[in-house]
C-alpha cells in the first residue's frame, strides 16, 4: 500500500465503521491495518512482575496507531522465528528506544535497542528463539518521552534448547565473521548524503549459545555465550546499539533501513558475553 | 462429588488393568540417566493411566497432580544483571510443580523437598490419590511415581503421556509456580 494513500483509507474506514456496526453485518470493528490474527493473550508473567522489571512504573500507551509488529502465527523452527518492527509512516515522533520481550522465555528480554536519528522511520527485522508459546512485545520510547507497546502471540516452542545448527567447533571457529548485504530499494540513482532511505541486512556469525543446549553425542551442557552488544555507526554517527540476550537466534541477522548521510563506510562492533570483540568496516556504494 | 471420584477411580482401574505389558524393561532401582527416552508401561507401586483417566481425575477436583518436569537452571556465563525466570511451565491447572524430583539419585535435600511437596499435595494423607507426570517419554515421572509408592503412598497414578498427552487433547493449561518449601 502506498504510504500517501494510507491516511485516506484510514479515514474512509473510520467513516464506514458506524454504518457497518449498525447493519450488524460486520464481525470486526477495527480498521484493517489494526486487525491481527494473533493478538497478545493475557499474561500473568507480565502483570505479576515482568512489566515492573522491564519498564518500571511508566505509563504504557497502545502503540498500534504508530507501529506494526509482524510475526508468524506459528513457526516450526522455534529457534529462528522472524519479527519485523515498523514505524508507521506519518508518525511525527522519532523512536529512540525499543525493547523486544518474549514473556515466557527463560530470559525474557530479547534485546534493548537505542536508535540514532539516522534510522529515520524505524524498519527493523531479526529472528528470535521461543522456549514455549508466548507473547512477543515491542515496547518503544518516543522522543517526547511517551512509551508505547504492540504485541503478538506466537505458537512456537523448544527454540532455546534446540540443537546448534553446525558442530560446535565450526561455530566457534567462524565466530565474529560478518557480512553486509545492501538492498537497494531506491534504484541507486540518488546522490549520496541526501537522506535517501537505504536498506541493508547485517549478518553476524555467532552461535549465541543459550546455556540450555547440549553437545550432540556427549549430551554435555554447552555454556552460555552470546552477543550482548552490537554497535552500528556511519562515520561515527549512531545508527543503532543493541544490548542483547540469547533469545536472538544463532547467527544474528538484522535487516534495517537508515537515511544515507553520505558516509562511505558502515562500522559494526560486536561484543559477546566472553568479552570477545569483533569489528568490521563495510564500504558503502550508496549513490556512487 | 464423592461418587464422581469413585467413578473416575473405577475407570482408571479398568485402564490400568488392561494396559499391555511390552517393550521397555523395568530397571532394577531407578533410571539414572537419559531421562528422555521411551518408558515402560508400568511402575511398581503405581497404576498407569492414560489421557481420559487423567482428565477424569482432574475434573473430580479431588486428586492432587504432581508435575516433576525439571526447571531450567540459570546458565553459566549469563551476565549477573540478566533477568532470568527459568522455565515457564504451562501444565495441568492446579498441579504441584516439584521440579527435578524425578532424577534417579536425588540428594538428601531433594528427597526432603519431594517428601514435603507430596505431603503438601495430599494434606499428609498417604491414602490420598496422586497423579504423577511430566512429559511423554519422561523417566523422571516414572522414577517419581515409583518413589512415591516406596514412601508409603497407596494410590499413586502414573500418567506417562504427561502434558504432551494433555495438550494434544486441547485441555486447559496454566503456568505453574514452583512449590516452595521452607
Amino acid at each position: 500500500m502506498s504510504r500517501r494513500l494510507f491516511p485516506l483509507l484510514l479515514s474512509a474506514a473510520v467513516v464506514a465503521l458506524p454504518a457497518m456496526t449498525l447493519a450488524g453485518g460486520s464481525t470486526s470493528v477495527l480498521p484493517a491495518y489494526m486487525q491481527t490474527q494473533n493478538p497478545m493473550i493475557a499474561s500473568e508473567t507480565w502483570d505479576d512482575w515482568l512489566r515492573e522489571e522491564m519498564v518500571g512504573q511508566v505509563h504504557i500507551l497502545d502503540g498500534e496507531d504508530i507501529m506494526a509488529l509482524d510475526v508468524p502465527v506459528q513457526a516450526f523452527d522455534a529457534a529462528t522465528v522472524p519479527f519485523t518492527f515498523r514505524q508507521r509512516s506519518g508518525s511525527d515522533q522519532r523512536i529512540t528506544h525499543l525493547k523486544m520481550i518474549v514473556d515466557e522465555n527463560p530470559m525474557p528480554l530479547v534485546a534493548d535497542f537505542t536508535f540514532g536519528p539516522l534510522m529515520g522511520e524505524i524498519s527493523f527485522e531479526s529472528r528470535v528463539r521461543y522456549d514455549v508459546y508466548s507473547n512477543i512485545r515491542a515496547v518503544a520510547r518516543l522522543e517526547d518521552g511517551r512509551t508505547m507497546m504492540v504485541g503478538r502471540f506466537v505458537q512456537a516452542a523448544g527454540g532455546c534448547s534446540a540443537a546448534v545448527s553446525r558442530d560446535v567447533a565450526t561455530a566457534e571457529a567462524t565466530m565474529g565473521q560478518m557480512r553486509l548485504k545492501q538492498i537497494d530499494t531506491s534504484g541507486g540513482m540518488s546522490t549520496a548524503g541526501d537522506g535517501t532511505p537505504r536498506e541493508v541486512q547485517l549478518m553476524i556469525r555467532h552461535p549465541n549459545f543459550t546455556g540450555l543446549q547440549v553437545h550432540t553425542g556427549s549430551l554435555e551442557q554447552i555454556e552460555a555465550r552470546f552477543v550482548n552488544l552490537v554497535e552500528v555507526t556511519l562515520d561515527g554517527e549512531q545508527l543503532f546499539t543493541m544490548e542483547g540476550g540469547f533469545s536472538i537466534s544463532e547467527n544474528p541477522s538484522f535487516r534495517f533501513s537508515y537515511l544515507d548521510n553520505g558516509a562511505s563506510e558502515m562500522k559494526v562492533r560486536v561484543v559477546d558475553t566472553e568479552g570477545a570483540e569483533f569489528v568490521q568496516h563495510f564500504a558503502l556504494n550508496s549513490g556512487a | 462429588m464423592r461418587r464422581t471420584l469413585a467413578a473416575a477411580l473405577a475407570a482408571v482401574c479398568l485402564v490400568a488393568c488392561t494396559a499391555a505389558a511390552d517393550g521397555v524393561a523395568l530397571p532394577e532401582g531407578y533410571r539414572l540417566s537419559e531421562y528422555k527416552a521411551p518408558v515402560p508401561t508400568s511402575v511398581p507401586g503405581a497404576h498407569t493411566i492414560a489421557d481420559a483417566a487423567a482428565h477424569a481425575l482432574w475434573q473430580s477436583g479431588r486428586v492432587a497432580f504432581v508435575d516433576v518436569l525439571p526447571d531450567l537452571p540459570r546458565p553459566k556465563g549469563l551476565p549477573a544483571d540478566a533477568v532470568w525466570q527459568g522455565r515457564s511451565r504451562f501444565s495441568v491447572p492446579g498441579s504441584y510443580w516439584l521440579p527435578n524430583t524425578g532424577i534417579g539419585d536425588p540428594d538428601t535435600a531433594m528427597l526432603h523437598y519431594f517428601a514435603a511437596g507430596l505431603q503438601r499435595a495430599t494434606d499428609g494423607d498417604p491414602s490420598a490419590p496422586l497423579v504423577i507426570f511430566c512429559r511423554a517419554d519422561c523417566w523422571m515421572s516414572w522414577n517419581a511415581a515409583k518413589r512415591a509408592g516406596e514412601m508409603g503412598y497407596t494410590h499413586v497414578f502414573w500418567y506417562p503421556a504427561g502434558t504432551d498427552g494433555w495438550t494434544h487433547n486441547n485441555w486447559p493449561t496454566k503456568k505453574l509456580k514452583r512449590v516452595q518449601i521452607d
